[in-house]
């Protein structure tokens, strides 16, 4: 019997799925987004989980690339810039973390450890080097392509004279071919893993004397597979580290270590090597970074280029700029294309077709008060009887002109329109010359009709699963996860045909899928580091967002769903600094830099709740006119009464030189829409 | 939407009550690892999502509809598993500690373990009642079958000669008897057999576990054993007084049991099919057996103090959790 199955059912394919299914689902649309990852330099590919850069990074693996080559198709790489072996390391799955688990040195661990971490490394990273070329060798058409010569005595040439270097200070005297040079490099990982586990007492002898230099092994590795003639001179070598994050969350399980591997791997983009480039994938890069050993930091674009795949897929000010829709297409048409459901793609949008294009606003609002159209509004007494007629009336035939009517009237130096006799279309709330002004406060106008009626906001159709995803590829995945899960749940009770055309899925289902995902959202920032007390922050944001959109009745200030710091404020107190842009790095917070208002040009930065969780708090996601200008001690204040800090953490805020706390004339705090 | 469960939250939810998606995907939840188990409605009705539509469309008040919703996940439902995990902890709790006080055991003696093993051969588990399940008792714990008879003692009771007890006991070389029962509610159906087992056999130390112990049931057996020197009794899950729908709206009970108090009451001349509440007359009034006001649901069967409103079947109501009924 046929069954309803998801195709969203598993949201992270990056690493789960075989290099055969990865040709499928990969959508080629991000790589143009990336072309730095396939040229020399190194590379730092931020985004949060689920972004994309695994996938992103797994085009540099030979298993990916061989999957290609053997499934006929195009790799999606510019042909110019295919010349590449990738080899590397994913912190995560490599056991590197279990340098958190035992000391090295009991003595001296803090100053040790981080060597012998970036010897592991070393080696880790040349047998995987070996490792990419050998697995080339299952396509001799991709040898030709890359440039590879795997013969045996090249090899074995190029491992005596590889053994001979001084960079292992004697650990490879004994090598004697390339089998043995391998023997040994494994030889070397396997001790420590024995060591890191507890299965033997202390390292060998030989590892403690031969401790090696970050990334000087790897890069002396390929420039003599290079000066042999194993790979040619313009190939290029790709070292992929991955989950680059994990090595911070040693930092509490092994005093602090983590920061100081952090150091390790920074220093490999120091060295501005030029016969490798490393692409690093991390959920967060503040900028900042220290090398290890020294207090030199890394500097962007001199030692590396960053990628935000965050920053490529947000939307911009200008919509029709923005890249994301295609690539959230492409991965959609991919999904259904390898599920059981049949269809044949359209012409535009495949997305659109299933869950359709949204209504008007005023067709919304009608959804909103579908028995008592006139509480769509409310009606001040002092009113003439004229003008609450006209809108009482209007709100029977259009409640959403009616609530922008009521808002007009509300509004300074409008207010006269009450005392017309007669108002006739099109009305100056509707006029094409306020265009604008109708467009900034249409989510805000539903809202509040939604509100006033006690109705949830519905929640359907491309556009609003375009904006609530907010440019993140997991979120519109897991979006359309839990619609098809509600669809299906929907369906139970029929009975399934077995050949399975593709649903145009209904508004209802949708909404109660957008709900169910923003819930969970919510629910899950909990999960991760820190993020107990960055829901609560989020929790007391989201519902002082939704209060100010539905007390402004004039609708004069629709921006009240993100707030914005002068970068002077923002960078001023480092705990408020550092909690702001954590939330920013969990994708609790979405941030973007703007121009202010203001005469005195101070550049300033706004701050938005990620689209996902509008849902949950019930406010739109559409980011309309200026948001809430505010101060660092309105930011102070409001981490302080969510119970995040204590008042005593930012002294230098809320009380004087002598200690006593600041009123409000000493200070600026100002809530300023 | 077609599917009535799902039209109905989608309603609630979209009139602002949005706690009813969380329990709807609470219910979906538990009914894919819980409730799917339930022995009585294996056959015809097995199906756990349409006899909540059906228990649901019982009555036609949608605030009444959304208190039976919000009920589901607030019943205790002892599912296979769950059961299994009660038989272990029986075992290896309770039994062992009692064990290991009747026998006074050293731990320094190196014999020791061999000595427990020897004892465990010299006990006799048997069941209180047929409801408990003691095959899957000696499975789960891997008690070595030294004993080929494990009657009920509520069978024996009626059909069994007290002398040839005595005997079997006797030539078994059985030191010390341990009664299981999975679910004692007041105590009703299982004192006589207790008393049975209590008067007879008092040269044998005997331990009572009931795997789930309601509070009417817990006092009485405080009482018992304070005269019955030879008998102890010992639970492995004691439902605490508050997790009852009690008939008379107590300060104890749980803020959203007071709501349901009202409902059971209001619907009880639906779900008895009955405009007669007799606490004699099967489904017993609005709370079940003795007004207890249970929202215990086993794998196995619905205990008779459960709420009606749960189990019972009648021309009127549809039950969400059918119970078998004994006539």
């Amino acid at each position: 019997m046929a069954i309803r199955i998801n195709p969203f059912h598993e949201l992270y394919v990056g690493e789960s799925v075989g290099p055969d299914k990865f040709v499928n689902l990969f959508s080629d649309v991000i790589v143009k987004h990336a072309l730095s990852l396939f040229q020399p330099g190194h590379v730092i590919l931020k985004g949060l989980p689920g972004s994309g850069k695994s996938m992103l990074l797994n085009l540099l693996k030979p298993s990916i690339r061989l999957a290609y080559e053997k499934a006929g198709q195009e790799f999606p790489v510019p042909e110019e810039l295919m010349k590449f072996i990738g080899a590397g390391i994913n912190l995560k799955r490599s056991g590197i973390s279990d340098f958190g688990q035992r000391t090295i040195d009991d003595q001296q661990n803090e100053l040790v450890s981080p060597i012998y971490f970036g010897d592991f490394l070393n080696y880790w990273v040349v047998s995987d080097i070996f490792l990419s070329i050998k697995k080339f060798s299952e396509e001799e058409n991709l040898l030709r392509k890359i440039g590879i010569d795997n013969s045996k005595e090249k090899f074995d040439n190029f491992a005596k004279k590889v053994s001979k270097l001084n960079c292992w200070l004697g650990y490879m005297d004994n090598v004697s071919d390339f089998e043995s040079l391998e023997q040994r490099i494994n030889e070397r990982i396997t001790n420590y893993r024995k060591y890191l586990n507890y299965n033997i007492n202390d390292l060998p002898a030989d590892i403690h004397n031969t401790k090696s230099l970050i990334g000087v092994p790897i890069s002396q590795t390929v420039q003599m597979l290079k000066e042999c003639g194993v790979i040619e001179e313009s190939t290029e070598v790709y070292i992929r580290i991955d989950q680059y994050e994990e090595l911070e969350y040693l930092d509490e399980s092994s005093n602090g270590l983590g920061t100081s591997y952090l150091g390790v791997v920074h220093k490999l983009l120091g060295m501005r090597d030029t016969n490798v480039s490393y692409r690093i994938g991390s959920r967060y890069w503040r900028g900042d970074e220290l090398m290890h050993g020294s207090s030199a930091i890394l500097e962007k674009k001199r030692n590396y280029t960053l990628v935000s795949i965050d920053s490529v897929f947000r939307r911009p000010e200008n919509p029709r700029t923005w890249a994301f829709p295609e690539f959230a297409e492409d991965i959609f048409k991919r999904r259904l294309k390898e599920s059981p459901y049949k269809f044949i793609p359209p012409k535009d949008s495949l997305i659109a077709k299933v869950f359709g294009t949204r209504l008007s606003p005023s067709d919304t609002a009608k959804r909103y008060v579908p028995n008592m159209p006139e509480k769509a509004i409310i009606l001040e007494d002092s009113w003439p009887d004229n003008w609450k007629k006209f809108l009482a009336d209007l709100a029977v035939d259009d409640p959403f002109s009616a609530r922008l009517g009521e808002a007009w009237a509300r509004q300074k130096g409008k207010g006269d329109i009450v005392n017309n006799k007669k108002i006739e279309k099109p009305y100056p709330w509707e006029n094409e010359d306020k265009k604008w002004w109708k467009k900034e406060r249409t989510g805000q106008a539903l809202m509040q009709i939604a509100s006033r009626n006690r109705q949830q906001l519905i929640w359907y159709g491309k556009d609003d699963l375009l904006g609530l995803s907010g440019g993140h590829i997991l979120i519109f995945l897991s979006l359309c996860q839990h619609i098809w899960d509600v669809w299906i749940r929907d369906k139970r009770n029929e009975v399934v045909s077995t050949e399975m055309s593709l649903p145009p899925i209904d508004e209802v289902v949708q909404s109660a899928g957008i709900r169910e995902t923003s819930n969970d959202w919510f629910e899950d920032m909990s999960n991760v580091k820190g993020g107990k007390e960055r829901k609560i922050f989020i929790n007391y944001l989201g519902t002082l967002f939704h209060k100010s959109l539905v007390e402004d009745t004039a609708m004069s200030y629709p921006g009240k769903n993100g707030f914005s710091l002068t970068m002077e404020d923002f960078q001023k107190n480092s705990t408020i600094y550092d909690f702001i842009t954590d939330s920013c790095n969990y994708g609790d917070l979405y941030d973007a830099s703007h121009t202010t208002r203001y005469n005195n040009k101070k550049p300033r930065r706004k701050f938005y709740l990620n689209p996902i969780l509008s849902s949950y708090f019930k406010i739109p996601y559409a980011h309309t006119k200026e948001p809430m200008y505010i101060d660092l001690k309105t930011v102070a204040t409001w981490l302080t009464d969510c119970g995040i800090f204590e008042r005593a953490t930012f002294p230098e805020i809320f009380f004087d030189k002598k200690g006593k706390a600041k009123t409000e004339k000493d200070s600026q705090s100002k809530m300023d829409f | 939407m077609k599917d009535p469960i799902e039209s109905k939250v989608n309603k609630w939810v979209q009139n602002g009550e949005s706690r009813f998606s969380d329990i709807n995907q609470r219910i979906i939840h538990l009914n894919h690892w819980l409730f799917s188990d339930y022995e009585p409605s294996l056959g015809p009705s097995s199906n756990f999502l349409k006899r909540l539509g059906n228990w649901l469309d019982n009555i036609t008040d949608e605030e009444d509809q959304k208190t039976l919703f919000e009920l589901i996940p607030y019943i205790f439902y002892m599912g296979r598993e769950e059961l299994n995990v009660l038989y272990r902890e029986a075992y290896h709790k309770v039994f062992a500690q009692w064990l290991i006080d009747e026998v006074k055991a050293d731990f320094t003696s190196e014999t020791i373990l061999a000595d427990l093993n020897s004892e465990v051969a010299d006990t006799w588990f048997c069941p209180l009642t047929d409801s408990l399940r003691i095959n899957q008792f000696y499975h789960i714990n891997d008690i070595p079958g030294k004993h080929d008879h494990r009657p009920d003692f509520r069978s024996l009771r009626t059909f069994g000669d007290i002398e040839k007890i005595k005997d079997y006991i006797s030539k078994s070389g059985i030191k010390r008897i341990v009664l299981l029962e999975d679910f004692i509610g007041n105590g009703g159906q299982v004192s006589k057999a207790v008393s049975f087992a209590a008067d007879n056999l008092k040269e044998v130390p005997i331990l009572i576990i009931p795997l789930i112990i309601c509070p009417a049931g817990m006092k009485q057996a405080i009482e018992f054993t304070e005269t019955h020197q030879n008998i102890k009794i010992v639970p492995v899950v004691s439902i605490p007084d508050n997790y009852f729908v009690h008939e008379v709206q107590a300060d104890i009970e749980l803020d959203f049991f007071k709501k349901v108090h009202v409902l059971a009451q209001k619907t009880y001349s639906q779900v008895a099919n009955s405009t007669v509440i007799d606490d004699n007359i099967d489904p017993y009034g609005p709370f079940g057996w003795r007004r207890t006001g249970g929202v215990i649901v086993m794998h196995t069967n619905t205990p008779n103090n459960t709420l009606p409103l749960i189990h019972n079947k009648s021309e009127t109501w549809r039950p969400l959790f059918k119970r078998h009924k004994r006539v």
